[in-house]
């Protein structure tokens, strides 16, 4: 069977598309090893960097083998926590069997036990009733059906109920998952990759519905109230008829709602039993986090390092460590309290060509909390300023989102909204005016993102720190490019006096009259703004050949002011443009 | 002694006189000008298309290279050759050019050993790749041993390129991710680049000046990073080019580098008629190769 990279590449896509949809169900079940909500979005975010990075060229016959291996090496480089990583390495082993390009059933056979044999012997510490033991249960039901079937679709196919089945049964082979009454995130994440696959999953497929984990968390906390505080059987009945909606996947909290059913028709078990079932359901989804920060990385070497080497280097510095080779290309995966260490020790053999921090105690805060925020994309650079213009400007110049807040500066409250509506994992802010910095950092710390601030004190700034940007870098690489590649650009502000003042040399400025002020100093001051600027470029400018105007809310509109300029002062080049600030009637920029 | 015959396309940002290696042969990418195909002569050079962006608003583009003219090359310096080391163009940008340059490789495999090095560069990127290397076959002539010297060379080798009107990228497909800088509301002059350490060999976004000053510190910061991730503190050899229309851009960048980074060698460039297709008017390069 002949398969070519579009088709793959394809089926890729569709699989992913078969992710997406599921995407919140899964971050539904996450409890292990970490409750941070999030094995939906890692396992999509890791097929989507494998597919944007792995394009087949239309022009090009390229077999579909030579397209896997490409795309489960991209996987590999962009996979995303521990779901992620494992998924990718399963990609790899299937891959390496299949780069002959025999798709025939026996063959196939042989891929899915060698992917299942890379993805267990490339973790650290395997672990039975997760997406491996799902991996594994495949191959040998697959194994069972080739004799039978030579489509290998079809035997895939085949065995989902099968595999179904055995993840019902993980709750059993993993203490973790019975008590807090889910099914393994990971495993259920790849039999959806399978129906996908088998193409059971059509567009019209319905996803699978599933409460929000601290909707649960609050029906589990009422009932354990009214418990508590022995209320009537009438009023815990009355609850649980009104209280409890459909789709409930915590299948503890279901065995919760039924005991408790029994309990009110006066049948056992004890309330004392329901109500430590209760605590080890809530137990369960808020455990004491022994490692906070999700840490991975990306390490280009030609040194002489092998897995095994970094493994021991990383052993004691937190757990969940995956180290996965290809060839001169290491990914690291590892939960630590160290980051910084762990990338110091990893950086001392080559090149970091890609990093990520993810505060893992963050996220588990969002994700029980009530107000939870459900993250679409992995980080956000939001810029927080006045004047329409400016935003145009800045999101064309890179910024991702951009608030105009307008005449009045945001409340805390307001930044905290903004924030979490963004559904981003991790932020960089920065704004455009100093006052706005310590209610930007209280609401740093009540957001559900990590946030990174970074200090700016004008939009002028904003614009410097966004010349540097390349675009498509992790969250790490671009706080330090827009901190180390900050281009500084000297301007200065026109405004109108509100009250009598004085310019540095002393001359007296009338209410209502313009003022030029540079570096927090009245330089100049007049009547007529573009006479105002002209001299006050004439007292500024050291060689710049490039003046700008940013033109604000309050200035006259097509007053042309670039041209006037530009006839007076021949030797400069002149450029004008909406910003749309409310505090000034024009920037100007000497570049 | 070998003979080692060293042949590369005419996308090199330099002169044939800079190329100090007697068994080198160039091969020419054809040029397609509003239907009509051309090759680089003295009347059709980078200024004269310049000159029909300018004048007609022409639309240009590139094909690959000739497996003929390829083959010509290797057929009439066949005798007394002992090995073929042909330095290529990033197959990621013209994947076309490697394939046939393996063709050609195949062909031949009975009567010489031919070496198709990728570059993971583009124009002064690949002249550099060439001047390194061709330095090196001075004293290496094990085939096994000329290939890890490419890749060393190629792995430290960087370019970048200021290029205020990015539709010429794009027009001629070759603009990849610095896509990204597309759609300013500001004029911007885009600074993209190519990194050897980057296996996929495409253009890259590096940042973006309002003026050519700003383009080219951002230029040397980049520089300055290369080498300080790789611990070295000077430069090997650097070339520098410039589309005409700007030379004050190019001095700038020259007096940069030569004021505050140590380097080797320095070559001033110059731009061939391919080259301008995807560069359009006033853009300039430098492309930097560490020891």
């Amino acid at each position: 069977m002949n398969i070519d990279a579009q088709r793959v590449h394809s089926i890729m896509r569709n699989l992913h598309h078969s992710l997406l949809k599921q995407k919140n169900y899964l971050n539904g079940l996450n409890v292990f090893p970490v409750p941070d909500g999030d094995t939906g979005l890692n396992m999509t975010l890791t097929m989507q960097a494998a597919l944007t990075n792995t394009l087949p060229d239309r022009n090009v016959d390229i077999p579909g083998e030579t397209y896997l291996r490409e795309f489960a090496k991209n996987m590999l480089l962009g996979s995303r926590g521990c779901s992620g990583v494992i998924l990718s390495l399963y990609c790899k082993g299937v891959s390496e069997v299949l780069s002959n390009g025999d798709f025939s059933a026996e063959h196939v056979s042989e891929a899915l036990r060698n992917g299942y044999e890379s993805a267990y012997t490339g973790i650290s510490n395997p672990t039975e009733g997760t997406i491996l033991t799902i991996m594994r249960e495949l191959y040998r039901h697959y194994d069972e059906l080739v004799s039978e079937e030579s489509d290998p679709a079809r035997i895939i196919t085949r065995s989902i109920p099968y595999l179904k089945e055995v993840l019902s049964r993980t709750p059993e082979m993993l203490p973790v998952l019975k008590k807090a009454g889910v099914v393994d995130s990971g495993g259920a994440g790849f039999i959806i990759l399978l129906e996908g696959l088998s193409q059971e999953l059509d567009d019209n497929h319905a996803s699978r519905k599933a409460m929000p984990v601290h909707s649960l968390l609050k029906i589990n906390n009422n009932l354990r109230r009214l418990l508590r505080r022995n209320r009537s059987h009438r009023e815990i009945g009355a609850f649980l008829k009104k209280g409890i909606a459909q789709h409930i996947h915590l299948r503890k909290l279901e065995s919760i709602i039924d005991q408790t059913r029994r309990f009110l028709n006066g049948g056992s078990p004890a309330r004392e039993t329901i109500l430590q079932d209760i605590d080890d359901l809530n137990s369960s989804w808020d455990p004491d986090l022994q490692y906070r920060y999700c840490t991975e990385l990306v390490l280009d070497t030609s040194a002489l390092v092998d897995e095994q080497q970094l493994k021991t280097l990383l052993m004691e510095m937190g757990d969940s460590l995956m180290v996965l080779q290809d060839i001169d290309v290491f990914k690291i995966h590892i939960h630590t309290n160290i980051p910084d260490d762990v990338i110091d020790a990893v950086s001392q053999f080559g090149q970091l060509s890609f990093s990520k921090i993810d505060d893992m105690k963050k996220q588990h805060r969002n994700f029980i909390s009530d107000r939870s925020v459900e993250y679409e994309r992995e980080r956000s650079l939001f810029c927080i300023v006045s004047g329409d213009g400016f935003k145009d400007i800045l999101l064309s110049m890179g910024a991702d989102d951009v608030l105009d807040y307008g005449r009045r500066k945001p409340s805390v409250g307001q930044l905290v909204k903004h924030i979490n509506r963004l559904a981003a994992k991790n932020v960089i802010v920065a704004a455009d005016d100093r006052d706005i910095l310590m209610a930007l950092k209280y609401a740093v710390s009540l957001s559900k993102s990590n946030v990174s601030v970074l200090e700016s004190d004008s939009v002028i700034s904003l614009i410097g720190m966004l010349m540097g940007l390349s675009g498509n870098q992790d969250i790490n690489r671009t706080v330090h490019e827009v901190m180390e590649r900050f281009i500084p650009i000297r301007f200065f502000a026109v405004a109108r006096a509100v009250k009598p003042s004085q310019t540095i040399e002393g001359d007296v400025i009338r209410k209502g009259e313009l003022f030029a002020i540079h570096q927090g100093v009245i330089v100049t001051s007049g009547r007529n703004a573009l006479e105002l600027i002209e001299s006050t470029l004439n007292i500024l400018r050291e060689g710049e050949s490039l003046v700008t105007l940013y033109i604000g809310s309050g200035a006259k509109k097509n007053r042309a002011g670039a041209e006037v300029l530009q006839a007076r002062l021949p030797a400069v080049q002149f450029e004008e443009y909406y910003g749309g600030q409310h505090k000034y009637l024009y920037y100007v920029t000497l570049e | 002694m070998a003979k080692i015959l060293v042949i590369a396309g005419d996308n090199l940002g330099i002169r044939l006189d800079q190329i100090d290696y007697p068994d080198f042969r160039r091969v020419h990418f054809p040029v397609i000008v509003e239907d009509s195909e051309y090759i680089e002569d003295e009347d059709h050079s980078f200024s004269w298309l310049l000159a029909k962006f300018r004048d007609d608003d022409a639309m240009a583009k590139s094909s690959c290279l000739s497996r003929e003219e390829i083959i010509e090359v290797v057929e009439a310096n066949l005798e007394g050759c002992d090995l073929i080391v042909h330095v290529l163009m990033s197959s990621g940008m013209s994947a076309a050019t490697y394939m046939i340059a393996e063709e050609v490789k195949t062909l031949y495999e009975e009567r010489i050993p031919i070496i198709n090095i990728d570059s993971r560069q583009t124009m002064c990127g690949v002249g550099v790749v060439l001047l390194r290397l061709v330095e090196e076959l001075k004293t290496i002539h094990d085939p096994e041993e000329i290939r890890k010297t490419a890749q060393r060379i190629i792995e430290n080798t960087f370019m970048f390129l200021a290029l205020p009107d990015l539709r010429y990228l794009q027009r001629g497909g070759r603009i990849g991710k610095a896509k990204a800088f597309m759609g300013s509301v500001l004029k911007i002059i885009p600074v993209v680049g190519m990194k050897g350490e980057e296996v996929e060999g495409v253009i890259l976004p590096i940042g973006k000046g309002r003026t050519p000053a700003q383009a080219n510190t951002l230029i040397l910061n980049a520089i300055r990073e290369g080498m300080s991730k790789r611990g070295v503190e000077k430069i090997k050899l650097a070339v520098t080019m410039s589309f005409g229309d700007n030379p004050e851009a190019i001095a700038d960048l020259e007096r940069k580098v030569r004021d505050s980074l140590p380097c080797d060698r320095h070559v001033s460039g110059e731009p061939h008629l391919v080259e301008a297709i995807h560069c359009g008017p006033r853009s300039w390069a430098i492309a930097v190769s560490f020891a």
